[in-house]
């Protein structure tokens, strides 16, 4: 096809058009209709960064630190039952796939307003133990699915082999199968890492003020339509994950390199 | 990737089976079906008058006005999504493999929060925002407020338009995975035979998107049924959406309105309950690459 430099070029201007906008907003001093670029520029919203580095650290530290969480537990609690799905058949295997992975369907304000009675009750309301089994039950079907995928193409024979060494079934989860299904436990867990911290609705219900959240703290900013703070908060909360997935990219490669599996 | 299959169960690996599944299942079991039947039973009446609430909710304008409103949305943005979703992923299929990499960045809606697209859509369609900035530029409107409103309208446009940003994106990816698979020679073939552009679109790569596009509707419907983000920054005041109605109705109501709160949850969570039921229904013949769940 004759056309595609010019497609190129208006395909990805369309689809950048949101960051460069919240790049310019980020610098600019004041921005008024009909104006369609800033009128002026000033360091406001980059300052606001520094000067609250404090606060903004601590609740993007928090985020990171439940979204690992979120990631750990998900990965912990779907290994084995994805072993089990992915190498045996029996009658309501389907059925039992089909409703472990319907909270990805399932709208998770459906039973997080049921269950948050329940967690006051437990004294797990307003507690970072909360809110990880609340993002748990939302994202974990992302690693359930990955990883029974992953063992779908696992040999079993590998397995038998390692049992007829010797290995008994937890150095075999760990040596055989944990190493192999690295690239679905980085596919899972990106993606549940990804919906675990960019959750605002279940953090703030199950959280409630206590456990600080960067989608909390970004939150009132938005509300408030201040065009620079709200820009330069939002680029800082998208270089988050973007430099997550770069780093273990990276890991991942080198991992399989030394390994010479490639 | 090929999947090794898979076998019966032997009857000595039976407790070990039970073993590894339990975990899994007792999470499940606590918190979503907990969840679930917490709902219902919050959502009851006193004894006598069990369904009171029920009845209260389906007397009230208010409710069936979110309700409807709340279908609506979700019903449109649905649509729109699937339709820029799948003739974007047939542009990107017609053009020349070795361009197709440089053309990736449309995944970026994909990882942007619902917040940030929120405010994206903020920043370009308030009422002094860059589209309106833009149009009267040209001349096209005179005065800022020519500009419909677009944010917070009970027509719902604001929260569309933010839905359609992330989730065309999202159908693009998917059918773009199937079209892949698509031998070039049909679309060579329909051409020599002089089908149009639209008739190739619809003769051809729709039915072969046909499975993507029937699930990921139903994926998309209940994602904007029951997401709370988006209505709750760009959603109008009236009609609200159903979850921005169950979260006000309990979090700023009276003791009673906690009731009809917790039954309409009960009602969000009844519709998701067909769909997933729908859903399943779809795929269970499916194979692993046609799916997507």
């Amino acid at each position: 096809m004759r056309r595609p430099p010019l497609f190129v070029a208006a395909w990805n201007a369309a689809f950048l058009l949101p960051v460069v906008v919240l790049i310019l907003g980020a610098v600019s001093a004041r921005w008024t209709f009909p104006n369609v670029i800033p009128e002026a520029y000033n360091g406001r919203g980059l300052l606001f960064l520094v000067r609250n580095a404090a606060g903004i650290s601590t609740s993007l530290a928090s985020s990171f630190a439940y979204s690992i969480a979120v990631v750990l537990l998900s990965a912990l609690l779907c290994v084995l039952p994805a072993s089990v799905l992915a190498r045996y058949e029996f009658r309501g295997r389907v059925l039992l796939e089909a409703v472990l992975l319907s909270p990805v369907l399932i709208p998770a304000i459906a039973y997080a307003m049921g269950i948050h009675f329940v967690l006051i009750r437990l004294g797990l309301a307003d507690t970072a133990a909360g809110v990880i089994l609340i993002l748990t039950a939302a994202a974990y079907p992302y690693m359930l699915r990955s990883l029974v995928a992953g063992f779908q193409g696992i040999d079993p024979n590998f397995e038998a082999c390692a049992r007829n060494l010797g290995a008994g079934p937890f150095r075999r989860l760990l040596l055989v199968h944990v190493p192999l299904l690295a690239p679905a436990l980085v596919a899972g867990g990106s993606i549940v890492f990804l919906v675990a911290f960019s959750e605002y609705f279940l953090v703030f219900l199950v959280g409630g003020g206590a456990v600080k959240s960067f989608t909390g703290y970004l939150f009132p900013f938005l509300t408030a339509a201040d065009i620079p703070i709200a820009s330069a908060l939002t680029l800082t909360f998208l270089a988050v994950p973007l430099v997550l997935f770069a780093v273990i990219d990276r890991a991942v490669l080198r991992f399989y390199r030394r390994r010479g599996i490639e | 990737m090929t999947a090794f299959p898979r076998r019966r169960i032997p009857p000595s690996a039976r407790p070990s089976v039970l073993l590894r599944l339990s975990p899994l299942i007792a999470f499940f079991a606590l918190i979503v079906l907990g969840g679930l039947v917490a709902a219902v039973l919050q959502s009851l009446g006193p004894p006598g008058h069990r369904f009171y609430p029920y009845d209260k909710l389906f007397m009230d304008d208010a409710f069936l006005g979110t309700l409807g409103h709340t279908l609506y949305v979700a019903l449109v943005s649905t649509v729109v999504s699937l339709a820029i979703g799948t003739v974007g992923a047939y542009l990107l299929w017609r053009v020349p493999a070795s361009y197709q990499r440089s053309l990736q960045v449309y995944r970026l809606p994909i990882v942007l929060p619902h917040l940030v697209i929120a405010f994206v859509v903020m920043v370009f369609f308030s009422r002094s925002g860059i589209v309106s900035s833009v149009l009267y530029r040209l001349g096209i409107i005179d005065e800022m407020t020519s500009f419909p409103r677009i944010l917070f309208a009970p027509n719902g446009a604001g929260m569309i338009l933010a839905y359609v940003i992330k989730e065309a994106p999202f159908v693009m990816l998917l059918a773009f995975g199937v079209l892949a698979r698509v031998p070039r020679r049909l679309h060579t073939t329909a051409k020599l035979l002089g089908a149009g552009e639209s008739r190739i679109f619809f003769t051809i790569m729709v039915p072969h998107m046909a499975p993507i596009i029937n699930q990921a509707a139903i994926i998309l419907f209940l994602y904007t049924f029951g997401a709370f983000e988006i209505p709750y920054l760009l959603g109008a005041s009236k009609p609200q959406m159903l979850p921005v109605y169950v979260f006000s109705r309990y979090f700023h109501g009276s003791w009673e309105d906690r009731t009809t709160a917790m039954a309409a949850l009960v009602v969000l969570g009844l519709v998701a309950l067909i769909l997933v039921v729908v859903y399943t229904r779809t795929v269970v013949r499916r194979s692993a690459s046609e799916r997507i769940l």
